[in-house]
């Protein structure tokens, strides 16, 4: 069974979709980039996929499962997702602790009335080491740094034990050093064949590194699909981008490379 | 300390301390009476009367510190607050409209309707203002709100004015204006009472999505919430609590303000803990600063507001200097 399964979807946010007629199926287990110039509609796409906007036409399931008739919260219980302005936003004015805001990511889980109970803290505490925050656990988020601060809500997101993570450039704002351990990571997390995981990386050569197949979208539309070195080739990069480059393959991988040629 | 903790002690502490205070604000005031005849049947009015008004304290106290509490989540505003906002001065134009203009229909409901109605109004209506595209920056959202607030203020002194002649003094307008704990009909303290207290309960309910929304509405709705349907149902809440309280009690700023900050600082931003804290602490709060307003003179009264903007005037601007690197982003 397919985890996520797109079919013709077509979306936006009210007038001309964003999305123009998308199909995709991302099998379980599988860690897929999804790319494109600005505006090529990834985070629409991302959005759309556990149902935050809603279809304009087409389909979308999660583990075979219509999205609309999933509700908020139980796709919440299958999805989890990491936005890039979480690192720079600080969570507002409150000085919530990093276990707090780890805590929310049990949201799904929890009733109105009730408390946390062992199981939930458990989970918290595993989702913690995992993104190595248990240390900061309680410090307050607005004093953290922004790569802390995207570990903690990466933790959030893996405290809600999700099968399914996306990740919209989850490491758009850090540096090298954060980007590759932040993707690390997700790749370990990926290796038990259970979790999928969908991301929008800006970063071509991360992305080949990291992505078992690739998603090139282009106003809206699916532009190349299939595995990086297929779909990252000094043609498809030039027609969709329109920079001249230069692919190679990476001495230390044997996964395509892109350089930029200077005009 | 676990929050569970946290709010078993903060419970049992602020429990004392509002015993204590109402029982306190039963002997302050004018009248002297000695502590061995507070039952006595000569004291019973006055006792009686005092009761009232702390009871009305506790309602209004509560139901403000709760309100700001839903407005500073779900703004992810630190300086938001009923009165700050407007939202008090637009329930305050509902109530005087069905005063002043002699409005019949809907009998007793008249008031408190229109109190609700109007504040619902300036909380729509600073929200449309202040938003800027998905966005409301707080900056935005405090310059809506001081001009909702200009504006209905001004509307009131023109209806008290042009309705004068119709034997409502202007006295008691501006007495209302600037807030006032006494009981001129025990139906509406009943009223404001319950609608205040269910308000309280849902926002209880209701702690766990203020958590959540107030990191932001792109992840509340990835952990689950109907983001704009529990944002509709607590600015409700939240005008439903203000109409309320400024139906009872006139205009008595601030104490959303200073109440849920107050408490924050010693339990933290957790709102399981700080709902059910707040509305105990806002509670005493108001009853204390009723006791304030009515011995600080030698004779007479100040109206209760005069203390509570006295205090929160300064913790506003305190409040905006602490968080002015954040808030300029």
């Amino acid at each position: 069974m397919n985890a996520i399964e797109i079919s013709r979807v077509e979306c936006g946010y009210g007038g001309e979709p964003v999305i123009k007629g998308v199909s995709l199926a991302v099998p379980r287990g599988e860690f897929l980039g999804i790319l494109g110039p600005n505006g090529s509609g990834k985070t629409t796409l991302l959005r759309a996929a556990p149902g935050i906007i809603s279809t304009q036409k087409g389909r979308i399931s999660i583990n075979g499962t219509d999205v609309r008739s999933l509700g908020p919260r139980g796709i919440a219980r299958q999805v989890a997702c990491v936005m890039q302005d979480n690192a720079a936003l600080g969570a507002g004015h409150l000085a919530f602790s990093v276990h707090d805001i780890v805590t929310m990511g049990r949201t799904p889980y929890l009733t109105r009335t009730g408390w946390e109970t062992a199981k939930d803290h458990e989970a918290v505490h595993k989702a913690m080491e995992l993104s190595e925050v248990a240390q900061l656990s309680d410090r307050p988020i607005t004093e953290l740094s922004g790569g802390e601060r995207q570990r903690v809500f990466i933790a959030m997101a893996l405290a809600q034990e999700c099968g399914i993570i996306i990740l919209d450039e989850p490491t758009s704002h850090l540096d090298i050093a954060h980007q590759v351990g932040i993707l690390n990571l997700f790749a370990a997390l990926n290796r038990d064949g259970e979790r999928t995981t969908v991301a929008v990386l800006h970063d071509l050569n991360l992305a080949a590194e990291y992505c078992e197949r690739i998603l090139l979208l282009k106003d809206g539309r699916t532009a190349a699909l299939g595995p990086p070195d297929e779909v990252l080739t000094t043609e498809n990069i030039e027609h969709i981008y329109g920079a001249s480059v230069l692919v190679q393959s990476n001495p230390a991988t044997g996964r395509p490379h892109v350089f930029l040629k200077k005009a | 300390m676990t929050p569970r903790a946290k709010l078993r002690t903060g419970l049992i502490l602020l429990s004392a301390a509002l015993v204590c205070t109402f029982f306190w604000s039963l002997f302050a005031g004018d009248a002297y009476i000695p502590i061995s005849e507070l039952f006595a049947a000569k004291y019973a009015p006055l006792v009686e009367l005092r009761a009232a008004r702390a009871l009305m304290g506790i309602i209004v106290g509560a139901g403000l510190s709760v309100a700001g509490l839903i407005l500073q989540a779900v703004l992810r505003n630190p300086l938001a607050d009923p009165y700050v906002l407007g939202v008090s001065s637009g329930a305050g134009l509902g109530a005087a409209f069905a005063i002043l203009g002699g409005v019949t229909a809907f009998g007793q409901w008249a008031t408190p309707g229109a109190a609700f109605a109007g504040a619902t109004l300036a909380m729509m209506l600073v929200y449309t203002l202040g938003k800027v595209g998905r966005a409301v920056p707080v900056y935005t959202l405090l310059l809506a709100g001081v001009i909702v607030n200009s504006v209905a203020s001004s509307l009131l002194i023109f209806l008290a004015h042009t309705t004068i002649a119709r034997g409502k003094g202007l006295y008691s307008v501006m007495w209302w204006l600037l807030g006032s704990l006494q009981v001129f009909d025990p139906w509406l303290v009943t009223t404001a009472g319950t609608a205040i207290g269910v308000g309280v309960v849902i926002t209880i309910l209701f702690a766990r999505d203020l958590n959540v929304l107030s990191i932001g509405e792109e992840p509340a709705a990835h952990l689950g919430l109907r983001v704009e349907r529990t944002k509709k149902l607590l600015f409700v809440v939240a005008s439903l609590v203000t109409g309320a309280a400024v139906a009872t009690s006139g205009l008595i700023g601030f104490v959303g303000l200073i109440v849920p900050h107050a408490v924050r600082l010693v339990v933290g931003p957790d709102n399981k803990v700080l709902v059910p804290l707040s509305a105990l602490a806002g509670a005493t709060f108001l009853v204390l600063a009723d006791i304030i307003a009515r011995t600080i003179l030698p004779s007479g009264e100040l109206p209760i507001g005069v203390i509570t903007a006295f205090l929160g005037g300064p913790f506003f601007i305190y409040l905006l200097r602490r968080h002015r690197t954040k808030l300029s982003k």
